[in-house]
């Protein structure tokens, strides 16, 4: 029997996870004789990410890359992955995934609301806030508009951290700072080539305050009707290929700092790392988590 | 996938309204596919209202029809008036000119045709111009919404092709410049074959003069939308909740507003919106079959393939499109074809902003090309004429479009100069 | 027109109304405020939201003054007795289409209760759904009308 999984996700065909996922999929096939097929959507070809994740809730054989932060939606803990400062490298991602608090949340997911995740070691690097003027401590941040993903968590978190939230849809990004509807964006590296930002901005301020952590989910009931030793290929091959994409990412980010001060940006790289981790206590705070956190650092033996 | 377009074609050639036709050929794939299900439709179809960026359809449908109803329309067209009336075939070239004002302001080529044909028709109808070539003129005035900014097939095409929307509008003015200026030789030329004589004298400085101070505010209106549009207060999507705004407040000024009138606007509205709005809806159910069995990468995969001089490719794809605008509505094409053609264009190392200009205005000419065209049969219905003679009385002004975008494919800077200027080289 | 036909008519349109309305005056306090330095976290879901109900609604409005474009140019070459059979199937399939879309509306609302809007966390997403459900069934009114419409002609 062969198996057919579509994968979506809404990044664009140029961004290393595509690759990433394309990597897995190969793999996958080709430990399975081709049984298990993955086929990957890029730029959200097959809809929003909240419709696929309903989607596949109800068995529609669909995967999606999501967040904590939708996935808190569920299993309120899993917000935790979205926290500001919240791990600092990515061994200790990798490290998280394996202790038996979160291995418990996950399978809550599961049981609970037909979400498996397969796998969460998949990182896109440190999101910094990107303005016209230069960043290093909260106090510069007063009164700037920054775009941030329209939920709860990424609001309150850059709320702490002195900015003032403004919600957008990703492709409305540019034409905002063009027209200075808002006065920056807070992104990864690699956003800034793809979306030449370096038109419209003018500095990035390595203020590192979320490293973004992805979850691979798909569908429990689907998972569930493959043999086990495909799921257990499904699992390790995602690690595999979830490793090796962080990992080139961490290389790459490299020439884009270059390209990008070749296009005129200025990297701030002297922020105040502890002004800002101080202030993103708030953010912990106000959303519920700190207890949360404080747990797993325990468990980390941080 | 297949079968989905063939019951759609079937059902719309038997009458059905399209938004159903579209419907039903869309759930067909759903009940074809056993690993789907039914409620996906309806989740698509809701995501599609969900999109911020789509907003720009109800905000300019309804600023149009206050402006309608609020006589915001009626100023500007009587300046426009004493700029033209005095050419042959004057109240033809006010249309154009209309068109042109309106297009600064209006993002939708099937309100502002419709609007301009309930406004100028009648007046023009008594002037013995005849009732297909009033329509066609009308309709193809609509076009010149499309070109200049905002232009909500431009946003559309921006936001699902991940282009710089500033510079895709920018790139639409060149365009938008063209098109005024071969309307107005067009008419022109058939105002003197046909006899169309002029209305006015040429007008005095101080008939102009007088005539913008009456109309200030309204002549204002396209140019205090762009401003608020750079200097950062809205983004595109939200120009057009602010002409709103704007429509009201002249509306006041001019001592125009009254709850009916306001009334009267919003009931049109909603019923363009429900129509516009469902028909995108709808086609979000018809296009899902063909992301599911990954056509667009097939396309796009033999475009590159088959072809590989981009020029070559880029003249097929623009045919192609005209050709399928025959039958299908032009944002319908714009949102199912450019997750298709962007990727295609971008590895043929054709200029994304240059292509959108090309291709958003290429699918907006299918809006008045038979046999189905939203446009064409807005202001046919509206004027009272028969398709057979708005097609005898119209052609001159197809040739017209067919000629700029011609003009616009061997010389890309007609788009491309504006957005070069205004971003910089690196477009 | 039956009078609770009449009422329920009245109660559309004007709710139609003011959702446009007030999806349009979400929009531009969502920029104004933006420009203020006081964003609205709220008003980009508010505003979809409206804009659902008043597509639904609208769509229906529209449908029973027979706003919906449809192409005819075949129909006419028909002979008169086939030509009303065409009708009754097209307005029977539409009917189906809808109570269909009515039906699997109300499952998809019930699906997604958990959801939540991004920026209006505890509004659930199955309010949204609902337009949809709404909107279909006054179609679905609209359309068997019609219906009999073609079957007395
Ligand atoms: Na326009
Ligand atoms: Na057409």
């Amino acid at each position: 029997q062969t198996y057919t999984l579509r994968f979506n996700h809404v990044l664009g065909p140029n961004h290393p996870y595509h690759a990433g996922f394309q990597a897995w999929a190969e793999r996958v096939a080709q430990r399975t004789g081709g049984d298990l097929r993955i086929l990957v959507f890029h730029s959200s070809q097959l809809g929003i990410e909240e419709d696929i994740i309903e989607q596949l809730r109800q068995g529609i054989p669909l995967g999606q890359n999501t967040d904590g932060a939708r996935l808190g939606n569920y299993v309120k803990e899993l917000g935790v992955f979205n926290g500001p400062y919240f791990v600092e490298s990515y061994e200790e991602v990798e490290k998280l995934a394996s202790l038996p608090v979160v291995q418990g949340w996950v399978e809550r997911l599961a049981k609970q609301y037909g979400i498996r995740v397969v796998c969460f070691n998949w990182v896109q690097g440190y999101r910094h806030f990107m303005t016209n003027k230069p960043v290093r401590r909260p106090e510069d941040l007063r009164g700037l508009r920054i775009r941030t993903p329209p939920a709860p968590v990424w609001q309150e978190s850059v709320r702490a951290l002195g900015a003032t939230p403004v919600a957008l849809p990703f492709g409305e990004i540019y034409s905002a700072l063009q027209q200075r509807a808002i006065d920056g964006a807070e992104l990864v590296y690699a956003n800034i080539p793809d979306m030449s930002l370096w038109e419209v901005l003018r500095y990035v301020n390595e203020t590192k305050h979320f490293l973004l952590i992805n979850f691979q989910v798909v569908g429990e009931a689907w998972y569930q009707r493959l043999p086990a030793n495909y799921r257990q290929i499904l699992r390790e091959e995602c690690v595999r290929a979830g490793r090796e994409t962080s990992m080139r990412i961490q290389q790459e980010e490299a020439r884009i700092k270059q390209l990008v001060q070749q296009r005129g940006m200025t990297i701030v790289s002297d922020v105040d790392l502890a002004a800002f981790r101080k202030a993103a206590e708030t953010a912990y705070e106000r959303l519920g988590l700190k207890a949360v956190r404080d747990a797993l650092y325990q468990a980390l033996r941080k | 996938m297949l079968l989905s377009f063939a019951v759609f074609l079937l059902l719309l050639l038997l009458g059905m309204p399209v938004v159903f036709a579209i419907g039903i050929g869309g759930l067909v794939f759903f009940l074809t596919q056993p690993g789907l299900q039914l409620t996906m439709p309806v989740q698509l179809a809701l995501a599609e209202t969900q999109n911020f960026s789509l907003l720009a359809i109800p905000t300019f449908i309804l600023a149009s029809n206050l402006m309608n109803e609020l006589g915001v329309t009626r100023r500007l067209l009587r300046f426009a008036h004493v700029a033209t009336g005095f050419m042959r075939g004057g109240l033809a070239q006010v249309s154009v000119l209309l068109g042109f004002l309106m297009g600064g302001v209006s993002g939708s080529a099937i309100a502002d045709a419709t609007m301009q044909a309930r406004l100028l028709g009648p007046e023009m109808v008594r002037r013995g111009y005849s009732r297909g070539f009033i329509a066609a003129l009308q309709g193809f005035s609509g076009l010149l919404a499309v070109a200049i900014p905002p232009s909500i097939g431009l946003i559309l095409y921006g936001s699902i092709g991940q282009v710089s929307i500033g510079q895709l509008f920018a790139g639409g003015i060149g365009v938008g410049v063209l098109l005024a200026a071969v309307y107005m030789l067009t008419v022109a030329l058939l105002a003197r074959s046909r006899g169309y004589l002029p209305e006015t004298a040429p007008p005095t400085a101080k008939e102009v003069g007088a005539a913008l101070r009456e109309g200030f505010f309204a002549v204002l209106f396209p140019f205090l939308l762009l401003a608020a549009l750079r200097f950062g207060v809205f983004v595109p999507s939200e120009v057009g909740a602010a002409a709103v705004v704007y429509a009201l407040l002249v509306g006041l000024i001019y001592r125009e507003l009254s709850l009916e009138r306001v009334n009267r606007a919003l009931a049109h509205s909603v019923r363009d919106v429900g129509m516009v709005a469902l028909l995108i809806a709808m086609a979000a159910v018809l296009g899902y079959g063909m992301k599911w069995e990954m056509f667009p990468q097939q396309v796009s995969a033999f475009l590159l393939e088959a072809v590989q001089n981009p020029q070559v490719a880029l003249l097929l794809i623009l045919l192609a499109l005209l050709v399928l605008g025959t039958v299908l509505d032009s944002t319908v094409m714009i949102i199912l074809l450019t997750p298709i053609l962007v990727p295609a264009a971008k590895a043929l190392g054709i200029d994304l902003v240059y292509f959108g200009v090309l291709m958003v205005m290429t699918c907006a000419v299918g809006l008045l090309t038979p046999p189905v065209g939203l446009s064409m049969y807005s202001v046919c219905s509206v004027m009272g004429c028969s398709i057979g003679e708005y097609v005898r009385e119209g052609w001159p002004l197809l040739v017209a479009t067919l000629l700029v975008l011609l003009l616009v494919y061997l010389f890309p800077g007609v788009v491309l100069f504006l957005p070069r200027l205004l971003f910089g080289g690196g477009v | 027109m039956s009078r609770p036909a009449n009422v329920l008519q009245r109660v559309e349109e004007f709710l139609a109304k003011a959702f446009l309305l007030a999806s349009t005056l979400i929009v531009f306090a969502g920029g104004v405020g933006r420009f203020l330095g006081h964003p609205l976290d709220w008003s980009i879901d508010l505003a979809t939201f409206t804009f659902a109900w008043a597509v639904f609604l609208g769509g229906d409005l529209a449908l029973r003054e027979n706003r919906h474009v449809a192409v005819e140019n075949l129909l006419h070459l028909l002979p008169p007795g086939a030509r009303r059979w065409a009708r009754v199937g097209v307005w029977l399939l539409v009917a189906l289409f809808l109570a269909l879309f009515f039906v699997y509306s109300l499952q998809a609302a019930y699906q997604t209760r958990f959801r939540s809007f991004q920026g209006i966390p505890g509004f659930s997403y199955a309010w949204v759904t609902l337009s949809a459900s709404a909107g279909s069934l006054l179609m679905l009114l609209t359309a068997l009308g019609r219906l009999r419409q073609a079957l007395k002609e």
